[in-house]
């Protein structure tokens, strides 16, 4: 809708306008949320495999200071 | 579903029965060679320093020369757990506990490199690492922070010596007794100091109680390395119903969380580093992960407090007063630190700095960690040994 669409409208629809966009605003920000915990709740389920790349520690350092002298270069 | 198949997924299960079985009495045992060895090393440097501990510790009547310590032992050996419990033992040897206050705040900044560390893992994917280096020295800061704060009020003060001393008085009975109503440990772990204190002798009888504290020292760290493997495997299925259950509740909920699986694994160390990659994917907001790291603190002190049931005696009220002070001192820290608004979110913002400074220039990064565990340490040796 354009600005020129809006002053078209009456007060009473503006309102019911204003009452239905914050309805599906909370819905879309609640659905939002929703996928945001599903994906927590997936990336915990490969805990296992995140419990594995923790034992890689010395490794890691290694290749980060190799990134290190990479960048120095 | 076909009996040949039942049959093999009843075989399955069986076996993994019986694995679990003994994977679970390999830990019993490591636990009781744990507290054991707390023993060997309070013998030993009972033994060593003939009542004398507090002159050969001379040097660490400065309280920074014990966080040094504290911090130097435990980013070497990369295990918090196994600098607190040879403190324990330390101090059941005749360590005053007023010298063994800082060595233990030092720990709980030595034990941060093991996070930071697996951070540098995510170093080639720039969004991934800025928020996996945030995850890891938020912990830094924070216990940099806490020691900031608490250590100059302990120096003037004692007041965590002074409530630790109060509620282990409370704890621990007479002179026969380590933890009122578990004096059996004392024979419990008796044979096998024995057999270590004879095997020292047989070494060298001049340096016996030396050769002692080694063999006590070497146990607890394979000890607590091995018992965090296999606790490790035994209770991932746990670690993950309890963090799923934490999900969306909030951040005393996260507390909680991070010190349950920290005492279900015996290494903050894990759960802290468990943390990196899920913030470094991005799922995790960095204001999710911090509560988890600070619930690792507190778990993490269950060591020290089963190290120290292992003395029995004289000293084993002040065993159980550090270990007490441990547990005491992480506890206030969370409840000062992340309780004032203003002071909670300071961590918060020093982990996002060092985080985006550190994707643009790797080499700060380096230095960043260098720094924190080596660097001040020694510049904090220099001060002190110019005053």
């Amino acid at each position: 809708m354009t600005h020129e669409e809006y002053e078209s409208l009456t007060t009473k629809k503006l309102k019911k306008l204003i009452k239905h966009t914050k309805i599906t605003l909370s819905e879309l920000q609640e659905e939002l949320d929703n996928r945001k915990i599903d994906n927590q709740h997936s990336e915990i389920d490969h805990l296992e495999d995140h419990m594995e790349e923790v034992e890689h520690g010395f490794t890691n350092f290694i290749t980060f200071l190799k990134d290190v002298l990479k960048e120095k270069k | 579903m076909t009996s040949k198949s039942k049959g093999n997924n009843d075989s399955t299960e069986s076996i993994n029965t019986i694995k679990s079985i003994t994977q679970w009495i390999a830990i019993a045992t490591l636990v009781y060679l744990l507290i054991s060895s707390v023993g060997m090393i309070g013998a030993g440097f009972k033994g060593a320093t003939k009542g004398q501990a507090s002159e050969l510790f001379q040097f660490a009547t400065n309280p920074f020369m014990g966080l040094i310590i504290g911090i130097l032992a435990t980013a070497m050996i990369q295990s918090s757990s196994t600098v607190t419990s040879i403190i324990v033992g330390l101090v059941a040897g005749g360590l005053p506990v007023e010298m063994a206050v800082p060595m233990i705040m030092g720990a709980n900044i030595g034990t941060t490199i093991t996070n930071t560390i697996v951070s540098l893992g995510h170093v080639r994917k720039k969004k991934e690492f800025r928020r996996a280096f945030a995850s890891a020295t938020v912990h830094d800061f924070f216990n940099v922070m806490a020691v900031a704060i608490f250590l100059p009020i302990e120096i003037l003060f004692h007041p965590l010596e002074k409530i630790g001393g109060y509620f282990a008085g409370l704890l621990v009975g007479g002179e026969n007794v380590s933890v009122k109503g578990f004096n059996f440990i004392k024979p419990a772990t008796k044979p096998v100091i024995d057999f270590f204190a004879d095997t020292s002798a047989i070494i060298s009888e001049n340096a016996q109680y030396i050769i002692l504290i080694i063999f006590g020292i070497a146990i607890i760290f394979l000890a607590i390395t091995l018992i965090g493997k296999l606790l490790k495997k035994l209770m991932v299925g746990r670690a993950k119903a309890i963090m799923h259950n934490a999900i969306g509740k909030g951040p005393v909920a996260g507390i909680f969380s991070g010190a349950v699986i920290t005492v279900l694994v015996q290494s903050s160390s894990t759960t802290t580093s468990l943390m990196v990659p899920l913030a470094g994917t991005g799922v995790f907001r960095l204001k999710q992960i911090y509560p988890f790291t600070l619930g690792a603190n507190i778990g993490t002190t269950i060591t020290a407090l089963l190290a120290a049931t292992a003395i029995s005696g004289d000293s084993a009220v002040f065993a159980l007063q550090i270990a007490l002070v441990h547990l005491i001192y992480n506890s206030s820290a969370v409840l000062l630190i992340y309780g004032v608004k203003n002071l909670r979110k300071i961590p918060i913002r020093g982990a996002l700095w060092i985080a985006r400074v550190a994707t643009e220039r790797k080499t700060l990064a380096l230095l960043y960690i260098l720094g924190v565990f080596f660097g001040l340490p020694a510049i904090l040796i220099f001060i002190t040994n110019q005053f």
